[in-house]
């Protein structure tokens, strides 16, 4: 029998054959040692893993395990990412107290009251693209048509790009997410999408409007609180993490509860926005879509249930390795909709947490549910075995969903 | 909800609108920070 012993495990794993919503099966073994176990990842070092949904969450909070990705030693998730993260630097990859500086600028653009009201645009959102995709002849690609639209048509409407610049601001996103674009490709969209936000800056001093960037340049420029730079990085930031994820959540959501029947009925029947939401929950952990894991480095020995995690040392958290611990969630290879699912880890737990999460939930229960309700007869249009996974890049999901109806 | 006493720690709250989904009639955020104050209760 192989050892599962330090270093001698390969992260990220592959996922068993035809299981594609379950973690990888050697992950599922680790997390029962119920210890760190070290891994070795793409550049050969060995960080270590973290399971267990009460131990990931302690250390996530934990101010002795860094996002600050400049400190050697940094667990990047590929080559590509370190490439990038050396390239900008936002609040993500800050500690406390400048990442409170930058984020606090933030949240108040993104409180539970302001995503509730934007229910309405982004209904109209979801509606338009699916009278777009009902008026194609079947099957069509839900990832392309459906999936990947909607998410990057409600960052439009927040950043405040204008309508005639949403077709230009929707394929430059789209070719920094498809799987074949080029290298230069996505650095040209990068550049092409800065620009645009430097314009829209520009704009927005001489007038001011109510969405991010007029927020963040009437509020934060003209007290040299933020540069013109520093805010286009930011509205990048903000496109690039909200546009991928959920996207992807969207797909894979939907294809979960075409193979789930018992779950589709169960969703259909929910007619109170209180048990969409937690359906949603649900999608969210049994999915854990983010599968490379988060990032941390240790500023500081620290010991975790014996074992001591040395300074200098990288962290990786996978979320499916909390989402998926039994002594939180009761068969957590079930999909249940109803079992109460709103404390998972899917969009991260301590100061770094998902900035957006308020908006993807809203964004994701609009999503499934007029989905459903406008397509009753919406079935999959390819077998199972056919469809392609995203194994191999940091969000995981579906390269693309044939459904027709 | 007698005989609780509900605070928030301002400079430790990340604006993440947890609080508010859950308890809408006891936490509220506000509109310039995000961050959560106790609203409802007395």
């Amino acid at each position: 029998m192989p050892q599962v012993g330090p270093a001698s495990v390969a992260y990220p794993m592959s996922r068993q054959r035809g299981c594609p919503f379950d973690p990888p099966m050697t992950l599922r073994k680790i997390q029962d040692e119920r210890r760190p176990v070290r891994v070795t990842i793409w550049d050969g070092s060995t960080p270590w893993l973290i399971t267990g949904y009460e131990r990931q969450r302690k250390l996530l909070a934990d101010p002795r395990l860094s996002s600050d990705a400049t400190i050697p030693g940094f667990p990047f998730q590929s080559s590509g990412m370190k490439v990038r993260r050396k390239r900008t630097s936002t609040f993500i990859q800050m500690d406390n107290p400048r990442h409170n500086y930058y984020r606090r600028m933030l949240t108040g653009q993104f409180t539970a009251k302001k995503m509730d009201a934007l229910r309405p645009a982004i209904q109209n959102i979801v509606d338009e693209r699916i009278e777009e995709m009902l008026a194609k002849e079947a099957p069509v690609d839900l990832v392309r048509d459906f999936a990947l639209p909607v998410p990057s048509l409600v960052i439009c409407d927040l950043l405040g790009v204008p309508y005639d610049r949403h077709d230009f601001f929707q394929s430059a996103s789209a070719t920094l997410l498809k799987q074949d674009s080029t290298a230069d490709e996505v650095v040209e969209a990068t550049r092409q999408l800065r620009s645009l936000a430097l314009e829209l800056i520009d704009q927005k001093i001489e007038q001011h409007t109510e969405d991010i960037i007029g927020h963040l340049v009437s509020r934060h420029l003209s007290q040299g609180d933020l540069t013109r730079d520093e805010i286009a990085d930011i509205a990048l930031l903000l496109l690039l993490a909200g546009h991928e994820t959920t996207a992807n959540q969207i797909a894979l959501g939907t294809l979960a509860l075409l193979h789930h029947p018992d779950q589709l009925a169960l969703f259909r029947s929910f007619s109170e926005p209180a048990q969409i939401a937690n359906a949603v929950e649900e999608l969210l952990r049994y999915l854990s879509i983010g599968h490379v894991g988060r990032r941390r480095i240790a500023l500081a020995d620290i010991d975790v249930d014996g074992t001591t995690i040395r300074q200098g040392e990288g962290v990786i958290f996978p979320d499916s390795a909390g989402n998926w611990d039994e002594q939180a969630f009761a068969n957590p290879e079930q999909l249940d909709l109803s079992r109460p699912a709103s404390n998972h880890i899917s969009f991260g737990y301590g100061t770094h947490q998902c900035l957006g999460q308020p908006l993807a939930r809203v964004e994701l229960q609009i999503a499934y549910k007029t989905l459903l309700d406008r397509i009753p007869s919406v079935r999959l249009a390819a077998e199972m075995e056919d469809l392609r996974f995203r194994n191999d890049m940091n969000v995981y999901g579906v390269y693309e969903l044939p459904i027709s109806w | 909800l007698s005989g609780y006493s509900v605070t928030v720690d301002r400079t430790r709250c990340i604006g993440s609108g947890l609080c508010v989904a859950r308890l809408p009639e006891v936490f509220d955020q506000d509109d310039e920070e995000g961050l959560a104050f106790v609203s409802h209760l007395s």
